[in-house]
């Protein structure tokens, strides 16, 4: 091939660079700046008022269109006054979803639809030994329509995990374990949130009776249980690809952290598998001791991305998804601290530093990876690419959370 | 105590519509977008806002239970690993200095300036003033006419009967919870699960909910994340460890109190609150007992006459009857350490305290009257720039210098005040061979390159490509 040639077809391959999000704020200051970034150019695409110091909590919805965020502008020791907004990137508009959500990030389910949790009321403790219960709702909201999708009663907490082929996967603690749970999802509903809106294809919603479940501290109809958290309720970092979630957690001993992961079945699987005893419960995989640094794993279309305590410092690792389908296949055969600890097929090094380091997110090309970086008690945000071998410096304000990658908003 | 004043519609309004505007969270003690909400218990009332100067010596005069008829009844504190000792209860001062700022920001009260009058105020969740006091604090515990072991109308007229209801609040969950440690109320550290338990003991406040972040450095100190990401307890150990700052004076001075073991909190399946082991090394605060000085490790003070004052602040350090705090008797020694002698000291009726002994005054002793009374100075603000805490100014750095690493160009971090190199991102030179890949090396930009003009990457790629492409075919030719 000529060298034109391949110049040109460089040039036809070269696919523009994307914009970092990310939440950009000053000590003591009421407002936040959502900010696109690039290493040489940044701007500003909306200031928020929000409570001093308390960023929005924020996700990115898979078509990159909306940003759906959580705020506090009052103070309220039970924070339970947030807002839920949807940012439209590209018409830079803003519309309020909901009202009096939990400071928890939203769900991000499409462009139009996204989940959050209200808590309803609470139970202090009664006793030395329990902490407060709480009820909790799961709402959505699709095309403008809002939904309660299910409600928890004396539960502590319950979080998204992340959006499975198969549904919405929640991370819920309660008295007596923690565990995954499955809620399938009718795509429907977030498809039809892409429709126009017509009174006649609104849904019915749900009736409240038929989703809330009495029992205490159980959960309610219409979730499956997955599987309890390997080593109680110490498990985060959640992130969901297919039919894999990966997630952070203590090991057993609670001596060191360990990078997890559960395959999550599809929903005719479910279905098969029925409530029966003798079907094979599913277990959580250790993936990799992490030493005294939790994995912070993200996916990214490579792979997924790690961080591992590695000598005085800690390395970035990636997996790809080669490797990971095989480690998916030895689902139940516990990996042994050896295996489990060295380097395998499959796994690259990308990044070692002396502080901390954890990926945040990476763009839909795998072309660029976010990372924050700690190092003596000053944090950065760094632009990695890794086929170029490149670290930039984002220059930011003293609290930033990144969200993600975006592309078309200029 | 101060009670509502019969201002004019008008004026009631114009203080409302002021307090309003003012923002709660600013850097100026007179903030106050304080008060909007009056759909609680109790009306707010006018006070004299108290200047942040003020705020340490009310805070210690509650800490230490000495607060007299002036706020509601304190329960006994259990003490020992079972709590089946109780004493008189009292609690660090640092601590409970950093909860206030926490809960109010140190407001009281709604006013423009400190020292002028404001309206309670009243935050989110009908929370009245310092201390933040919601429960029976609502409209709905009106209607109810709910029982409260305080009264609720001076929680919200008086600072000191709301910060000692504050302390009634912390004692009741200090019983109430596990014990940390020997459950000992001088040591900060000891207080973790009754500081959780003060804005809820809930999930939403222990430290393996996945909302925050598991590298998460100390809040409000270097590297800080957003306040979002900590759980309340955290968010008072991180202010107790690196202090806010007003008007640039730092608001107290900082102490590493330690964190507990949190693998502790949680079991291996469920999670119920677990006694914990004693977080070290423990702290103490001598303001809990009157004294003076800084929060210290009681592992690293040598207290030869065990009166509870280390020799280092000890004027006696080997009489156990003299210390920092012990009453001044006639005996013409200073027994408070406070470099006067007798001053204080107090004798039978009729005679007065001379050369360390208790004496009949000389019959020509001229008549010394009662003293004066000061001058009731409610509602003149002191002038600004007033006298106040000095320990901890910061100081902001000369542009030479940096403390942040945003201060320093791209390849530079910030150590101990200078940008130097980056020692850190260096490419993967371990020698490990990593199975299936090889290392990638990450480099840095070469430092200065800011004043690059920046070029699309898709460009920069397809330079370096042309680049590299005639290099290659000219070499071919060359060969």
């Amino acid at each position: 091939m000529s060298p034109l040639l391949l110049m040109a077809s460089a040039l036809l391959a070269a696919t523009p660079t994307p914009w970092l999000l990310y939440i950009d704020l000053a000590r003591d200051e009421a407002t936040a700046d959502i900010v696109a970034a690039r290493p040489d150019e940044k701007k500003s695409l909306l200031t928020l008022d929000i409570l001093p110091n308390h960023a929005p909590h924020a996700r990115l919805s898979p078509e990159g269109g909306t940003l759906f965020f959580t705020r506090h502008t009052v103070p309220n020791h039970l924070e339970r006054t947030g807002e839920l907004v949807a940012f439209d990137l590209k018409r830079r508009a803003t519309r309020l979803v909901a009202q009096n959500v939990d400071a928890e990030p939203p769900l991000a389910l499409s462009d139009d639809a996204v989940a959050w949790f209200e808590t309803i009321e609470t139970r202090p403790a009664q006793e030395s030994d329990e902490f407060d219960r709480a009820t909790i709702a799961l709402f959505a909201s699709a095309d403008g329509e809002r939904r309660e999708l299910v409600r928890f009663r004396d539960i502590y907490g319950a979080h998204f995990a992340g959006i499975a082929d198969s549904g919405i996967v929640l991370y819920v603690v309660t008295p007596k374990e923690a565990a995954f749970y499955l809620l399938p999802l009718d795509r429907r509903f977030i498809e039809k949130s892409r429709a126009p809106v017509r009174e006649s294809s609104r849904q019915t919603p749900v009736p409240r009776a038929a989703i809330e479940a009495e029992v205490e501290g159980m959960i309610p109809s219409g979730l499956t249980r997955l599987a309890a958290a390997p080593t109680g309720p110490v498990a985060r970092e959640f992130t969901v690809r297919g039919d894999r979630l990966f997630f952070g957690a203590l090991t057993r001993d609670r001596t060191e952290s360990a990078l997890y992961s559960l395959t999550v079945p599809g929903l005719d699987e479910l279905n098969a598998r029925g409530d029966s005893d003798s079907a094979p419960r599913l277990v959580t995989q250790k993936l990799a001791l992490t030493g005294k640094r939790s994995p912070a794993p993200i996916v990214t279309r490579e792979g997924l991305l790690y961080a591992r305590a590695e000598g005085s410092g800690e390395a970035l690792r990636r997996r790809d998804w080669a490797s990971l389908k095989a480690a998916g296949d030895m689902a139940g055969v516990p990996a042994t601290r050896q295996s489990a600890g060295n380097a395998r097929a499959g796994e690259q090094k990308l990044l070692r530093t002396r502080g901390t380091m954890r990926a945040l997110c990476a763009d839909s090309s795998g072309k660029v990876i976010a990372v924050r970086r700690a190092f003596e008690g000053q944090a950065e945000l760094l632009w990695i690419e890794p086929d170029s071998g490149t670290t930039r410096r984002i220059r930011t304000r003293e609290i930033n959370e990144a969200i993600g990658f975006v592309e078309g908003i200029e | 105590m101060k009670t509502v004043k019969p201002f004019a519609v008008k004026s009631l309004a114009t203080a409302l519509a002021t307090a309003l505007f003012v923002n709660l969270f600013g850097t100026s003690t007179a903030a106050a977008a304080c008060n909007t909400n009056t759909n609680c218990r109790v009306q707010p009332v006018y006070g004299r806002a108290p200047c942040d100067d003020e705020v340490p010596d009310l805070v210690a005069q509650v800490c230490r239970n000495d607060f007299g008829t002036e706020g509601p009844s304190i329960p006994t504190i259990k003490t020992g690993a079972d709590g089946a000792t109780k004493v008189t209860a009292s609690m660090p001062c640092l601590l409970f200095k950093v909860m206030t700022f926490v809960e109010s920001s140190w407001q009281m009260f709604c006013a423009s300036s400190c020292g002028s009058q404001g309206l309670t105020m009243i935050g989110g969740g009908c929370g009245y003033g310092y201390s933040q006091i919601t429960t029976g604090m609502r409209a709905s515990d009106l209607a109810n006419n709910t029982s409260t072991s305080f009264d609720v109308n001076k929680v919200a007229s008086s600072a000191t009967y709301n910060l000692a209801t504050g302390l009634q609040f912390m004692v009741n969950k200090w019983n109430g919870r596990k014990a940390v440690g020997t459950r000992d109320p001088e040591v900060i550290e000891h207080w973790y699960y009754a500081v959780w338990a003060y804005n809820s003991f809930s999930w939403k406040n222990n430290p393996h909910n996945p909302n925050y972040p598991a590298d998460r450095t100390p809040w409000y100190c270097a590297g800080t994340s957003s306040r979002s990401s900590y759980p309340y307890q955290e968010a008072v150990w991180g202010y107790m460890r690196c202090p806010p700052s007003r008007s640039g004076k730092a608001l107290w001075t900082g102490a590493e109190i330690s964190y507990p073991y949190i693998a502790e909190i949680c079991s291996t399946e469920g999670c119920s609150p677990a006694a914990l082991s004693n977080p070290l090394p423990n702290h103490k605060d001598p303001c809990q007992k009157g004294q003076s000085g800084q929060v210290y490790d009681p592992a690293k003070v040598v207290d030869s006459d065990g009166d509870g004052t280390a020799d280092a602040d000890d004027c006696a350090p080997n009489d156990a009857a003299i210390h920092p705090g012990a009453d001044d008797i006639c005996d013409g020694v200073d027994n408070d350490c406070d470099n006067a002698i007798d001053e204080s000291a107090t004798c039978p009726e009729g005679e007065i305290c001379q050369s360390g002994q208790c004496v009949e005054p000389p019959v020509d002793l001229p008549d010394a009257g009662a003293p004066e009374n000061s001058a009731d100075d409610a509602g003149e603000p002191p002038a600004e720039g007033d006298a106040g805490p000095t320990e901890g100014d910061a100081t902001m750095p000369s542009p030479a210098e940096c403390v942040w690493l945003y201060d320093c160009p791209d390849g530079y971090v910030c150590h101990e005040g200078r940008c130097l190199q980056d020692p850190v991102l260096d490419p993967d030179s371990d020698g490990e061979t990593d199975t299936g890949g090889a290392d990638l090396v990450i480099q840095l930009r070469a430092s200065g390159c800011g004043c690059q003009q920046a070029m699309t990457d898709a460009w920069a790629w397809a330079i370096g490509l042309i680049a590299t492409l005639f290099g290659f075919a000219r070499s071919r030719r060359r060969g």
